[in-house]
């Protein structure tokens, strides 16, 4: 199935589902379930609140989605659904860290950029997933939207309800805390 | 050995993770620091790695779909709009009654003997 074929489903998909059409709402949760999860495990920090933040965002953008005029696309609209769910989730913030390590190594990485950086990835990544587990979660929120969603300072500090300036100061600490645990710990091993 | 110019630059090296500090002292310091651009590659790496967590999906569970179908049935939850209509027609009938009761009340009213 092409890219066009698939777009042209998803919209006679989100068709349906806007005039109620559960089961097609359905398809659309399967297409997408694995990206909102995943966004979930990175912004939460552990798979079983990151399931409860997955269904949330799907029931909420079925309630909101005779608002969703496509002028961005479905999966970008989930994003910042999933964002705005994780975000005001209290269990965010009371986690316990010690369980979370452990199942936020699920699943092996599955990394693009060429047989270089995958070698990288796989030496470091255990450890860089667990020191962003070690991040409090207003700081996780910042770095894992910045730098693994690549969104920007403003569309983060919108979405979070915090100034761009906030965002900077919270990207750049959490930054020296990642490179402080992954390199000063090497050098302690 | 750390100079104060190290420290100096050293704050700003997280922001060469993403690749946006391109201030000249920066620049020109760790081009002749070797401690420095040792520092900064371990932030362009950290930058490469967290990018690459892009590209990687975790499994959803298997039951979200099912759970997701459950909780929008359980909550009768239609979509707003459709919501939203509802309310509208429900306001509109309480609207009418209430016109119907005025109407009914002066009727009676006026039948009735002073």
């Amino acid at each position: 199935m092409g890219v066009g074929e698939v777009k042209r489903d998803e919209s006679a998909l989100l068709a349906a589902a806007r005039s109620g059409d559960r089961a097609a709402f359905g398809e659309l949760v399967r297409m997408h379930q694995d990206e909102v999860f995943t966004l979930a495990v990175r912004m939460v920090g552990d798979t079983h609140t990151a399931a409860d933040v997955s269904q949330e965002a799907f029931v909420r953008a079925w309630r909101a989605l005779p608002k969703f005029r496509e002028e961005a696309r479905f999966s970008t609209w989930l994003h910042r659904i999933t964002v705005n769910v994780a975000w005001s989730t209290n269990t965010m913030r009371r986690r316990r860290r010690a369980e979370s390590l452990d199942e936020l190594m699920v699943d092996p990485p599955a990394p693009g950029g060429g047989p270089e950086l995958a070698g990288e990835l796989a030496d470091l990544r255990p450890r860089l997933v667990a020191a962003l587990a070690t991040l409090t979660p207003r700081v996780r929120a910042v770095v894992v939207l910045k730098d693994v969603y690549g969104w920007s300072h403003r569309e983060i500090g919108d979405r979070l309800g915090i100034s761009v300036a906030a965002a900077k100061v919270r990207l750049h600490r959490g930054r020296k805390r990642l490179r402080s645990t992954l390199w000063d710990e090497v050098r302690d091993q | 050995m750390r100079s104060p110019a190290c420290s100096l630059v050293e704050s700003r090296l997280p922001a060469i993770a993403s690749g946006t500090n391109q201030r000249r002292l920066v620049a020109r310091h760790v081009s002749i620091c070797l401690r420095c651009q040792a520092e900064a590659a371990k932030y362009r790496r950290l930058g490469r790695q967290l990018a690459a967590l892009r590209h990687e999906s975790l499994a959803a569970p298997a039951f979200l779909a099912v759970a997701v179908d459950a909780a929008i049935a359980s909550r009768a939850a239609v979509p707003e709009d459709t919501a939203a209509v509802g309310a509208v027609v429900a306001a509109g009938w309480a609207v009418v009654a209430a016109v119907g009761t005025v109407a009914v009340v002066k009727w009676v009213r006026a039948r009735s003997p002073a």
